[in-house]
């Protein structure tokens, strides 16, 4: 029941915020975000007490005789993705509110829309249900994009972004077809014991088909040059909603299907899947360090992340995935909260320039202060969410291939490299006469960036609620698997 | 049986009409007739299970060709609401065009029904003649009046390529009925006689459904002739001859050998790479959804390979789905050109958005629905497809098709890039409220489709 309230009210939201007209447009989204993540605490607070069951699965036949059903259900590790998407967007909607944008009724429309899809792509257990909700996140953001993009190439870069992602999740239907044909329904359970029942070299062509799609989206090296020019061109708060939520989707979908389904495909074929990653780490690093713009650096930084993200999901032991849980919460958090330093230097500043920066603590310390916090996060330091996430990622990844876990530790020690360089060049030195005019945080912005500072903080210190609403799911899920 | 008396009756009550000068009727009972040819079609439902048995085993109206019959209807129905407009309320060439389709619509339901080669043949020809004419309608231009000869030319080619199949078939097996025909094949054994006969029936079906290699005429006939036809040729004549088609491979000829398996994977996969490829390079929209509309009918003749374990409510799905959305991009290109000295150049779709915000937004659900793109009912139709190829392991199809995809996507989106597109003094495009409303439902009915798509169990 609540897993359809969840999935109805951006979608209500979002329908009435197209009808309502331009001039209440963002109060109502944001009053559906945070309407959002009360109903999210709520499955929380219920989860995992006695009859819990009905209030947290749905499910109603859809079109029988081919097994596919509208069937939703939120388990630890849905509660955890549910509470991703709940979490950021009212973030993020308010977040905006320091821009005008032309037709708001449908911009946020759209975002609500897009939110929907990703809730419905997290909670559902159809195969093929995920399928639709996945690819139907795509058409929100790609017109947030075409329409409010100031960017020259938009429809070029949309264009890629949107041929691209397609194209491997087209071999994701492929894999789930395969699979459902032995099974005879889209449940995930089912698609499970099927896939378990293939011989090993059968289980590598699934895989290969899932990692296509998902290794495109996440993006995993080599499938990853639609991303920087996308995040780059779009909005910033389309940017928030791909690197903080829509990319998870692709991991989620890593955990929930390929993990279980497939586990001799991953333990056999996973090796290539994974020294793609350890190279994803490399590569992106490299290119971050090489980065002038600190938009695009956060770009290159967030393939970096994503690629031990990918790597520790798919070495398949218990860690590996509470890791992968964690850091996805952690990622979409700090994702936001460095995307919105971006929106508040190039609203002051209209380039995001690093060589040009500089001395901006002297001018605004309080700002310092909050980016500092940020990239601790980002570089994984103890006490930061993005330390419990990444320690548990390379835990389980150690326990597959320690040669590649130490290729992708590097990420801590290349992250901290270009995370301190730029905040070096941004915000240290003297200031120059351009950043004297640099205008202090406004309450708006003040409440944003501590809102994410503290969760930061927050999750770093006590990750314990997350992990242990995560962890029996996370179990359940390896349960057979001899790991 | 009472399905074609009425649609036929239709037609002459129509052109009754005319002479009558009541033409202000002619549209509304074009309308109210389809409706009761729904009526008729759903009441037979159920009743007429026995195949091969009724009309002296010439037609039978079994709930699949019933639910062809009411496919045929509805978009025939949606076509005539929109082609309403197209024409000047009044004028007799707009009796004589609608009497044209529906004459042809005729043979439409003939192709779902028939269980007799020589219906078979006939409603070939009742389906195709009225088309030709239709082509060169559009009387003073020459690309029309060239459509329609080449139309002409290589559909009686076919015509004659298919009867030359039939007779063979004959020739083998001493009768016209589906039956006979099935009973004759049924221990597996093909004589020469029947192979080149099911050959030849393949070539000439091919021709009609427009799949490579015999899909030159397409893209020519289509950009030549008048919108509102080539709207009709892309769903109704396509679709039936599909109906027929699937029934002939899918029921009486089998167990079809594997060499004509093999053939027609084979077209399935230079169709879809031919007319995709082809598609991305064109600069005229109407010549771009023509390759598009091959690259459909690639898609699917795969219902038709996979005929012996795949039920034609699929193809009727896709069908309708694929029907729906290519009404809506002919006439929304139609109105388009109109306003622009017949420009349907991808460019002319700029800032569409502005220009006339119902025509953008049905033409860009219509053409995500053809990319496939859920929730909306042509990646169910897609889905459908790629799952019975995969049931049936064929597997190179199905990357061809997951590539061919992707290409698709990109023509499709390049004209929604377009319609998004601002541009400066964007006169409004002005069109009538009939128009308006009914781009809007069948919009709709798009996303309805998907999330109904349990209603297709009943068949």
């Amino acid at each position: 029941m609540l897993t359809l309230i969840l999935l109805a009210i951006p979608l209500f939201a979002a329908a009435l915020s197209m009808v309502a007209g331009a001039k209440n447009a963002r109060t109502l989204a944001l009053g559906a975000g945070i309407l959002e993540l009360i109903v999210t605490l709520a499955a929380f607070f219920v989860n995992g007490k006695e009859g819990s069951e009905a209030l947290l699965t749905f499910n109603r036949e859809w079109i029988g005789p081919l097994g596919i059903s509208y069937a939703f259900s939120l388990d630890g590790i849905s509660l955890v993705m549910a509470l991703l998407v709940a979490l950021l967007l009212p973030i993020i909607i308010y977040a905006s509110f320091n821009r005008t944008f032309k037709h708001p009724q449908y911009f946020y429309g759209l975002m609500l829309l897009m939110a929907a899809s990703m809730m419905g792509a997290f909670t559902t257990t159809d195969g093929l249900l995920f399928y639709v909700f996945y690819e139907f996140a795509l058409i929100p953001i790609y017109f947030m994009i075409l329409h409010w993009s100031e960017h020259p190439d938009k429809a070029k870069i949309t264009l890629k972004f949107f041929i691209y992602t397609l194209f491997g999740s087209l071999f994701m239907l492929v894999s789930l077809l395969y699979l459902y044909n032995i099974s005879g329904s889209f449940n995930m359970q089912a698609l499970y014991e099927a896939g378990r029942s293939l011989s090993g070299s059968e289980q590598g062509w699934v895989f290969a088909g899932f990692f296509i799609a998902f290794a495109v989206k996440i993006p995993v090296f080599p499938f990853h040059s639609w991303q920087p020019s996308t995040y780059d061109s779009a909005p910033t708060a389309g940017t928030m909603l791909l690197a903080g939520i829509m990319l998870k989707m692709a991991a989620y979908g890593m955990v929930r299907i390929v993990v279980p389904a497939l586990p001799e495909g991953v333990s056999e074929y996973g090796t290539w899947a994974l020294a793609l990653s350890a190279i994803s780490v490399l590569y992106a690093s490299g290119m971050a360090i090489a980065q002038q713009r600190y938009k695009l650096l956060i770009a290159w930084s967030s393939i970096a992340h994503l690629g031990v993200l990918s790597a520790g999901i798919l070495s398949g032991n218990a860690q590996g995935i509470q890791g992968g849980i964690m850091e996805m919460l952690s990622h979409g958090i700090l994702s936001v909260a460095l995307f919105f330093v971006y929106d508040i230097i190039e609203s002051r500043l209209h380039h995001d320039d690093m060589r040009k920066m500089g001395g901006i603590r002297e001018v605004n310390p309080l700002f310092a202060f909050l980016f500092f916090t940020i990239v601790m996060g980002s570089v994984a330091l103890p006490l930061t969410s993005g330390f419990v996430g990444e320690f548990l990622l390379l835990l389980g990844f150690y326990q597959v291939s320690p040669w590649l876990t130490a290729v992708a530790g590097l990420t801590v020690v290349l992250g901290a490299v270009y995370m301190l360089r730029a905040f070096q060049s941004m915000m240290l030195g003297s200031a120059s006469p351009a950043m004297h005019s640099f205008a202090p945080l406004n309450n708006h912005e003040k409440t944003v960036l501590t809102i994410l500072v503290v969760l930061v903080i927050v999750l770093g210190i006590y990750p314990d609620p997350i992990l242990s609403v995560a962890n029996p799911s996370v179990e359940s899920l390896l349960q057979g698997l001899n790991r | 049986m009472k399905e074609i008396v009425i649609i036929s009756l239709l037609g002459i009550v129509v052109l009754a009409l005319d002479v009558l000068k009541m033409r202000k009727l002619v549209l509304p009972t074009i309308l109210l007739g389809l409706v009761g040819l729904v009526g008729v079609s759903i009441a037979d439902w159920g009743h007429n299970e026995t195949p091969f048995a009724q009309y002296g085993g010439m037609l039978t109206f079994d709930n699949t060709a019933l639910a062809f019959t009411i496919a045929f209807a509805t978009i025939a129905f949606l076509w005539f609401v929109l082609a309403g407009d197209s024409y000047t309320s009044g004028s007799s060439d707009r009796t004589d065009i609608f009497a044209l389709v529906l004459f042809s619509l005729c043979g439409a339901v003939v192709l779902s029904a028939y269980t007799n080669l020589v219906m078979l043949f006939l409603g070939v020809e009742i389906l195709s003649i009225p088309v030709y004419v239709l082509a060169a309608s559009n009387r003073k231009n020459v690309l029309s009046n060239e459509a329609g000869f080449k139309y002409f030319f290589l559909g009686s080619l076919a015509s004659a390529v298919l009867l030359f199949g039939i007779s063979l078939t004959y020739g083998a097996v001493g009768s016209f009925n589906l039956q006979a025909i099935q009973e004759h094949l049924a221990g597996g054994y093909y004589s020469p006689l029947v192979l080149i006969g099911t050959a030849l029936m393949l070539i000439g079906f091919s021709f009609k459904i427009s799949v490579a290699p015999f899909h030159f005429w397409a893209p020519d006939v289509y950009q030549g002739a008048p919108t509102p036809v080539t709207a009709y040729m892309s769903t109704i004549v396509k679709g039936a001859a599909f109906a027929g088609m699937f029934k002939l491979f899918g029921s009486a000829l089998l167990p079809l050998p594997e060499a004509f398996t093999t053939a027609m994977a084979l077209m399935i996969g230079i169709t879809l790479i031919a007319s995709n490829l082809t598609a991305v390079v064109q600069s005229d929209t109407k010549r771009m959804l023509a390759f598009s509309s091959i690259s459909h009918a690639g898609f699917m003749l795969g219902f038709v390979l996979t005929a012996s374990t795949t039920s034609p409510k699929y193809l009727i799905y896709y069908t309708l789905t694929y029907s729906i959305a290519s009404l809506i991009a002919f006439f929304v290109i139609q109105h388009v050109a109109a306003i622009q000295n017949e420009d349907a150049s991808t460019d002319a779709f700029k800032g569409l958005i502005k220009r006339s915000p119902v025509m953008a937004v049905s033409m860009t659900v219509a053409l995500l629905s053809m990319a496939g793109i859920p929730p909306l009912s042509g990646f169910l139709a897609k889905y459908y497809v790629i799952s019975s190829m995969i049931a049936n392991e064929h597997m190179t199809l199905v990357i061809i098709m997951i590539l061919t995809s992707a290409i698709g996507a990109f023509y499709y989106l390049r004209v929604i890039a377009a319609i998004f597109t601002p541009i400066d003094n964007a006169g409004r495009i002005m069109i009538s409220d009939r128009m308006r409303r009914s781009l809007a439902v069948l919009s709709v009915l798009l996303v309805v489709l998907f999330f109904a798509a349990s209603l297709l169990e009943l068949i």
